[in-house]
């Protein structure tokens, strides 16, 4: 019994995590309809840059609940910084131009930076510790789950809490929705298009960077690691729709449940369980659930 | 013992029998050519044991010259990523070797000149190897880290006639059945099925027997998903029926190689089987995550844990945190503390030169590589004695084939029939050492490579463990 609700947790876990990475990418191509490749790789910046900050300035220097906090927001600050450079140098020429050379843009980003982490953070894994075990487990049952994991979860809901009360509750949200459905109309009404696009791709970097900054302490910070959540990324965005921040948080929700039973009960068809759901989603809905 | 007094004893070694040999020619064809000979006599610690050994080198005119120009040799390792925790420490002990001789006058008066290119999946690797092959023209080749790549560089190599020592990539499908009848090729580290069924033999002797899990366990087990990782939980598995015939295999998970960072699924299934054992043979960055999530979820508290490779990468890469008392793997080859630095200097000062030069401990690879650049090196030097010159690759392969020597692991030999080479099987028990800051492998397990390796009249490695009666205990 006990078993069932970590099986739960599990895949609201690797929701949480997908639907950060989701929501970024979302935000992105909503406004900007830019499919950024490199957001798995601003993903493990944020995570590198926190592992790096936790293991050369210590985690004593965080006392508290600061341990939780200040690594990974400096870590998506770092992100944001990135994406507010990379925006008006990089893509911003590309906006006029067929979407090619945005994904040649982005794929190139994304495997610079992967040559960056090699120079900056070196070849090894960067793994820390302390701030997951700091937190100890809970007992379910009989069974032990990783408090920092509920951490993560939690993050995960409060995110998607934060952006919708963002954009559907703010003003700021309201002009950034009203672009996303009519680039022109409303640069007619006298929104600053440039600089909403910055604003929204710094956004939706800095949700990837967060990300990472929190999942860094669970996992590690690898090369390739970014890639891989990028497929899933994509996973979630075609099952969930294009654009839709919606679809991502349910598409995200479908993606960790399946895995997770997938894993459960099917662990030699774990991968193509997902893949398949994807290609249902395609064939009935090629818009995805909640796209337009 | 100094890299000087073990080149040495290698040297005596190849002089002996390459003076041999060149004598024997010499007196069957005729009047041999010019020669100086001139002998040193340096003093080696074998066994623990100092020993006087008299070293020949015979210097004169030779049928062939040797070719102008540094020895070009190709190496491809990990350098990124999870699987760098395996291909680096190999890297270093390759550029280890490489230096130590060329500072004393490389081989045959020649340098060698290392190339280096990354290993990465199949299709990259490959491409890697050609190119090294027919643009750099290279001489030699060394290295490669993943089972995944040996089956698919072997064949190439041998088409491309270049001389290869594998340093690690130790599936048996490689001279089962990718290279069947291998000429140019070799392999340096214990075959996989040595490695799984170390594993399966440890896990009798350190838990079985001691009462730690049942006679009849229930196990599950995670591996990745390829050669490795199949082969692992296929041979573990049976050879733990064989000696445990009501042993029950539970499902197993797995999960593609460096394709997963968050185990949490995998983990809690195996938790949810209520097993008494979990086999683990993940491995680089994907073990590092795996324990440390699995900590968090209490497994080790619920099984034993017995795994091939928890000490295969760079030893400091698995913590403190690393939880005592389960069996650590170490891919059946070397753990840097053995064999005893005192009782054997040889590893001592491998270990000790390592440290200085890389500031971290040697792994298996590395002292593989380590190994495997000496073994070029003598073979070269022997059969350039026998030939009178600057020997082919064709001259180099014969002695390669029944070439055996002292590793800081100890004695490894090559076996002719399949060109693998053996040494002994270490497995152990995870601990700590208030000498190092990292986990390490607390009680050390060596067992003879013959009583977990097939036997040469075996065409497969499978066809042996099958053979096994049941209740077989090696």
């Amino acid at each position: 019994m006990f078993i069932y609700i970590i099986f739960a947790l599990n895949a609201l876990l690797f929701a949480s995590v997908l639907f950060l990475l989701t929501a970024g990418l979302n935000i992105i191509y909503g406004v900007m309809r830019i499919i950024n490749l490199a957001h798995g790789n601003l993903y493990a910046l944020g995570a590198y840059v926190t592992a790096w900050v936790l293991l050369t300035v210590g985690y004593q220097a965080f006392p508290g609940p600061l341990l939780y906090i200040v690594p990974p927001i400096i870590g998506a600050m770092v992100v944001g910084l990135g994406a507010l450079i990379m925006e008006p140098t990089l893509l911003r020429p590309m906006y006029k131009r067929i979407e090619e050379f945005q994904l040649l843009i982005t794929f190139g980003v994304l495997l610079i930076l992967e040559d960056l982490f090699l120079l900056l953070f070196g070849p090894y894994p960067l793994s820390v510790r302390e701030p997951y075990t700091f937190l100890g487990v809970s007992q379910i049952g009989d069974l032990s789950y990783p408090n920092y994991n509920f951490l993560v979860i939690a993050l995960g809901f409060i995110i998607a809490f934060a952006l919708w009360f963002f954009l559907y509750k703010t003003k700021f949200g309201i002009i950034l929705r009203a672009t996303s459905l009519d680039r022109e109309m409303a640069a007619a009404m006298g929104v600053n298009v440039k600089s909403l696009f910055t604003v929204s791709f710094v956004i939706g970097a800095m949700i990837a960077g967060l990300a990472g900054g929190f999942i860094v302490t669970k996992d590690t910070a690898v090369l390739g690691m970014g890639i891989e959540a990028l497929v899933l990324a994509f996973v979630v965005m075609v099952i969930g729709g294009l654009g839709s921040m919606k679809g991502a948080f349910v598409g995200a929700l479908i993606v960790g449940a399946v895995r997770q039973i997938g894993t459960a009960y099917f662990p030699e068809i774990e991968l193509a369980i997902l893949w398949l759901i994807a290609a249902i989603v395609l064939t009935i809905k090629p818009q995805g659930l909640f796209g337009r | 013992m100094s890299g000087t007094d073990r080149r040495g004893f290698l040297k005596a070694v190849g002089a002996g029998v390459g003076g041999l040999i060149v004598g024997g020619l010499a007196g069957y064809f005729g009047a041999p050519p010019k020669e100086v000979v001139k002998t040193e006599t340096v003093t080696t610690t074998v066994g623990g044991a100092a020993q006087t050994v008299t070293k020949t080198v015979t210097v004169g005119q030779t049928a062939r010259p040797t070719p102008s120009g540094p020895i070009k040799l190709g190496s491809q390792n990990f350098f990124t990523g999870p699987g760098a925790l395996l291909g680096l420490p190999s890297a270093y002990g390759t550029r280890m070797a490489v230096k130590e001789i060329n500072d004393a006058g490389g081989i045959l008066g020649r340098k060698i000149e290392l190339l280096e290119r990354d290993e990465g999946p199949s299709d990259a690797t490959l491409r890697e190897f050609r190119k090294l092959v027919l643009e750099d023209k290279i001489d030699y080749y060394m290295g490669l880290i993943s089972s995944g790549n040996t089956p698919t560089v072997g064949p190439e190599a041998e088409e491309n006639k270049v001389l290869t020592l594998f340093v690690d990539g130790c599936t048996d499908i490689l001279f089962e059945r990718a290279v069947p009848n291998p000429f140019y090729i070799f392999r340096i580290t214990n075959i996989q099925s040595s490695d799984a069924i170390t594993a399966a033999v440890g896990t009798m002797k350190l838990l079985v027997d001691r009462g730690l899990i049942p006679e009849n366990p229930k196990i599950t087990g995670i591996h990745p998903d390829y050669a490795y990782g199949r082969l692992i939980h296929d041979f573990y598995n049976t050879a733990m029926q064989k000696m445990l015939p009501d042993a029950e295999i539970l499902d197993q998970q797995f999960p593609g190689l460096f394709k997963v960072t968050d185990f949490s699924a995998q983990i809690t299934s195996m938790i949810q089987q209520q097993p008494d054992l979990a086999v683990v043979s993940l491995w680089g960055g994907d073990y590092v995550n795996w324990y440390k999530q699995a900590i968090g979820f209490g497994l080790f508290d619920k099984m034993k844990v017995v795994t091939t490779l928890t000490f295969g990468g760079s030893p400091q890469a698995v913590g403190k945190d690393h939880p005592t008392g389960h069996v650590g793997g170490v891919h059946a080859n070397y753990w840097f503390t053995n064999p005893d630095w005192t009782l054997w200097p040889l590893n001592g000062e491998f270990v000790k030169k390592f440290k200085d030069m890389w500031d971290e401990y040697p792994s298996f690879e590395a002292e593989g590589a380590y190994v495997g650049g000496y073994m070029l090196k003598d073979a070269i030097e022997i059969a350039a004695q026998e030939v009178g010159g600057y020997p082919d690759d064709e001259e180099v392969i014969p002695v390669l084939e029944t070439y055996s020597t002292y590793g800081p692991a100890g004695y490894i030999q090559v076996r002719k029939k399949n060109h693998q080479c053996y040494k002994n099987a270490v497995i152990g028990m995870t601990g700590t050492s208030p000498e190092y800051d990292f986990a390490v492998m607390s009680e050390v397990l060596v067992l003879p490579i013959e009583k977990v390796s097939a036997p040469a009249e075996y065409n497969t490695s499978k066809q042996w463990l099958e053979s096994w009666p049941v209740g077989f205990r090696p």
